[in-house]
């Protein structure tokens, strides 16, 4: 009995077949189990930019508009909350939320070993992913040309670095994607687990979305 | 000897949960049920303004469940290791409490705009300067 154990432990060492790597005592790769600490350690960025925004999107200041013959608002107090089109930002939400859908079937179709549909789904992850930072960057257009830049106020700055750093996010996302991609053309394939690593990032700028969708935009 | 045995047991768990993730048609009951969430959340917007109380506790619910749905399912934590649930969840509720003492410290409570949250004025606002402001434009040089 103990030699049956004794023998299982030190052939486990040698065992590479989860996915090219030893196995390790958690029975969790180090990859997949360090892509959890950072993004354990996201929820703190993300959670001090909103909470930033929160403290201040009620103290709008003064808005020095464009020019004095557009409007009468010159140095009103404007708040960005004023500007929000929710109709267009809930679009940008629905294309978000889709393509956590189709990472997913990314991820199972690299599980199967079904390379053709891997590429097909991480590049409608990325497309989708591609038109949301397109939104963000209109959006974001819209209330520069309203007189609501970076500088405006603290509440615009804490808006922009907040929508910002989440539109880095996904960026190196979609950088990460199709990268990923191109990999799938490689003799050696990224495993499963590879790509299933890429869509928990994937996957976690689409929750923390949520949260600044429904909290930012929705809430009144 | 218990000792050694340990990573073996580890081993066996991770290979049975990797055999346990949703299906095709799973997924696309999960991403349904998420779109119809966020349409019923989008709605709200729309509702009228005396709601607006007890639709921003809906908004909180429903954002919750959202979150919930995507991280146990699109990122399969109910299906992998509880090591990875808890390390997920540690710096979540972190950052809730972290971030909640912080507000509740900012009194962002008294000025966010919600009635419920107002206190009264602590102290009467300061009284116009009665004393006349001097002229910032000097009178013209009388040589």
């Amino acid at each position: 009995m103990s030699d049956t154990v004794l023998a299982a432990v030190t052939t486990a060492p040698q065992d590479m077949s989860h996915g090219g790597h030893p196995p390790t005592n958690t029975g969790i790769s180090n990859e997949k189990l360090g892509m959890w600490v950072f993004l354990g350690s996201e929820c703190l960025m993300f959670g001090g930019l909103i909470s930033t925004y929160l403290l201040y999107k009620n103290r709008p200041g003064a808005i020095q508009m464009r020019d004095a013959l557009t409007t009468a608002r010159v140095g009103s107090k404007v708040r960005i909350s004023d500007l929000f089109d929710i109709k267009f930002t809930s679009v940008s939400s629905f294309i978000l939320l889709a393509s956590s859908l189709t990472m997913v079937f990314a991820v199972t179709s690299a599980s199967r070993k079904d390379l053709s549909k891997t590429r097909l789904w991480l590049g409608t992850t990325a497309t989708l992913g591609a038109l949301f930072v397109g939104g963000q960057v209109y959006e974001f257009t819209t209330f520069v040309k309203e007189g609501l830049g970076f500088t405006s106020n603290v509440s615009t700055s804490a808006f922009y670095a907040m929508t910002g750093f989440h539109g880095v996010h996904v960026t190196v996302g979609i950088l990460i994607l199709l990268s990923t991609m191109a990999l799938t053309f490689r003799p050696k394939p990224p495993t499963g687990e590879q790509v299933e690593i890429v869509g928990l990032y994937w996957h976690f700028v689409d929750v923390v979305w949520i949260v600044i969708f429904t909290v930012i935009y929705l809430i009144k | 000897m218990t000792a050694i045995a340990e990573p073996t047991e580890a081993l066996v768990e991770h290979d049975h949960s990797d055999h346990n993730h949703p299906t095709d048609a799973t997924y696309w009951k999960v991403g349904g049920i998420l779109a119809l969430l966020t349409g019923l959340e989008v709605s709200t917007y729309w509702w009228p303004k005396a709601w607006h109380k007890g639709t921003a506790v809906l908004l909180i619910i429903m954002m919750v469940i959202k979150f919930a749905t995507v991280a146990m399912y699109f990122m399969h934590l109910k299906f992998d290791s509880k090591v990875l649930r808890r390390v997920f969840v540690a710096g979540l509720l972190l950052a809730v409490g972290v971030y909640l003492a912080a507000l509740g410290s900012f009194t962002f409570f008294h000025d966010s705009g919600v009635p419920a949250f107002s206190n009264p004025p602590r102290s009467k606002p300061a009284p116009p300067p009665t004393t006349e402001v001097p002229a910032l434009i000097p009178t013209a040089h009388r040589g």
